[in-house]
């Protein structure tokens, strides 16, 4: 009996790592339709392999993700129309797998406004994947989304454990909203900066 | 009494133009407050260069990214070249003040206009020394004022060309009064003569900004480097 069971036992498992399932698609996105809400219009170049573009369940940390279009053949463009929830950081992963083994992908945050219709630009290139949000409200006047900034996405294996680099995303938010127009970084002038107030006497460089 | 009206007329008309300055007087005028500044790496090679505005004793105001990834600048005019230094940096209205601490840099300040009150149409000149070429006159239009969302003035467009080399120079009224620094120009495809100056009211929050700016870049370095033994 009890060598019976172990026999069962066995080729259970047995059978059951021989059936791993194919790789599945997430769930598809499903749009909210109640409190303040915000359009994207999601739209791609041409690609040359397939493209996916995804939202999550939980926005701040990339979790969860859910499938919001998807092209169905290589050499077609994604297009998409959905809704966000306004007033509050919203994720967006474009994922591309090009000919060849070769993928990229691209995940943004950004905060879209209460009633407001936004474009979705994504490109697949030799150099990799972009994503650009304009607001179309307007669509004689788009203006390039200035709340919107890079997401260091990590990638396991097993994808619902996926995520985004933790990081502070109102600040994140509300710095990429400072224009800066001097396309520098603090550290680009490290070695000329007055010392700090506090007296970080090996800041000061200058002559 | 038809005299005394044309006469006070006339009077008026040539009180009016009598700060409009010719382009050779307002030359004159501004040059000696306009400097080039000239970058160097931390071997103490050529980095880059640009110009910069004197606006109060020994005090210059550039455009920070003139001073990008440099170890160390000068401010040269006629051969004769001084040390500078950073003193406040503005990297999001791309404003960074420098100072000259040589006693013999007696360069004179230039007087300073209300950036608020500027029209389109107005004649404007810049100075500045594009492509390292040394006090380089040039003149226009205000051509359109940018406003933000916030309909606060965030750039001044003008028809008075510049190059790469100009950054941190001055757009000057005919009067010589200082309205922006040059900084950028659109050099897309098709794109003709569309430059753009900061407006030069941006300096009254320099202080602040600077202190905020720089007070946030050291936390942030404190947070994440050990403190030093």
């Amino acid at each position: 009996m009890k060598y019976t069971l172990l026999l069962n036992t066995l080729l259970a498992c047995v059978l059951a790592s021989c059936a791993t399932p194919p790789p599945q698609l997430p769930p598809n996105y499903v749009a909210p339709i109640v409190g303040p809400l915000a359009k994207i219009q999601v739209r791609s170049n041409q690609l040359a392999g397939f493209g996916f573009f995804y939202s999550f369940d939980d926005q701040r940390n990339c979790k969860g993700n859910r499938l919001v279009t998807m092209t169905k053949t290589s050499q077609s463009q994604l297009k998409a129309s959905t809704s966000l929830r306004a007033d509050e950081p919203a994720s967006l992963w474009f994922s591309y797998a090009a000919p060849g083994n070769r993928s990229c992908n691209s995940v943004r945050t950004f905060k879209p406004a209460s009633g407001k219709n936004y474009l979705v630009y994504v490109a697949a290139t030799d150099v990799g994947c972009a994503l650009s949000i304009q607001d179309i409200t307007d669509p004689a006047n788009p203006k390039f989304e200035p709340s919107f900034f890079a997401r260091t996405y990590v990638p396991t294996i097993v994808q619902a454990n996926a995520h985004c680099v933790a990081t502070d995303v109102d600040a994140q938010i509300a710095k990429a909203r400072k224009p800066n127009l001097s396309g520098l970084r603090m550290d680009d002038l490290k070695a000329l900066l007055p010392a700090a107030a506090s007296g970080n006497g090996s800041e000061t460089t200058t002559k | 009494m038809f005299k005394l009206i044309s006469f006070i007329l006339l009077a008026c008309s040539v009180c009016g133009s009598a700060t409009a300055l010719e382009p050779d007087k307002l030359f004159t005028l501004i040059s000696p407050s306009v400097w080039l500044v000239r970058t160097f790496d931390a071997d103490g090679l050529p980095l880059g260069s640009g110009s910069a505005v004197v606006i109060e004793k020994h005090k210059l105001i550039t455009n920070c990214h003139v001073l990008g990834k440099a170890s160390s600048f000068s401010l040269i005019k006629d051969k004769v070249s001084y040390k500078g230094a950073l003193e406040e940096v503005d990297l999001e209205h791309d404003f960074c003040l420098i100072s000259v601490a040589d006693p013999h840099f007696d360069a004179p300040a230039v007087k300073i206009a209300d950036s608020d009150q500027l029209s389109v149409g107005q004649r404007v000149v810049t100075l500045g020394n594009p492509r390292a070429l040394e006090m380089t006159l040039s003149d226009g239009l205000i051509s359109r004022l940018q406003h933000g969302d916030d309909d606060q003035l965030e750039a001044i467009q003008t028809s008075a060309p510049f190059s790469p080399g100009s950054s941190g120079g001055g757009l000057f009224d005919v009067e010589g009064r200082l309205l922006g620094i040059t900084q950028r120009i659109n050099v897309q495809t098709g794109s003709q003569n569309l430059n753009f100056a900061l407006p030069i009211n941006w300096l009254r929050e320099l202080p602040e900004r600077s202190k905020a700016q720089l007070g946030e870049y050291y936390a942030a370095k404190s947070a994440h480097e050990p403190a030093a033994k």
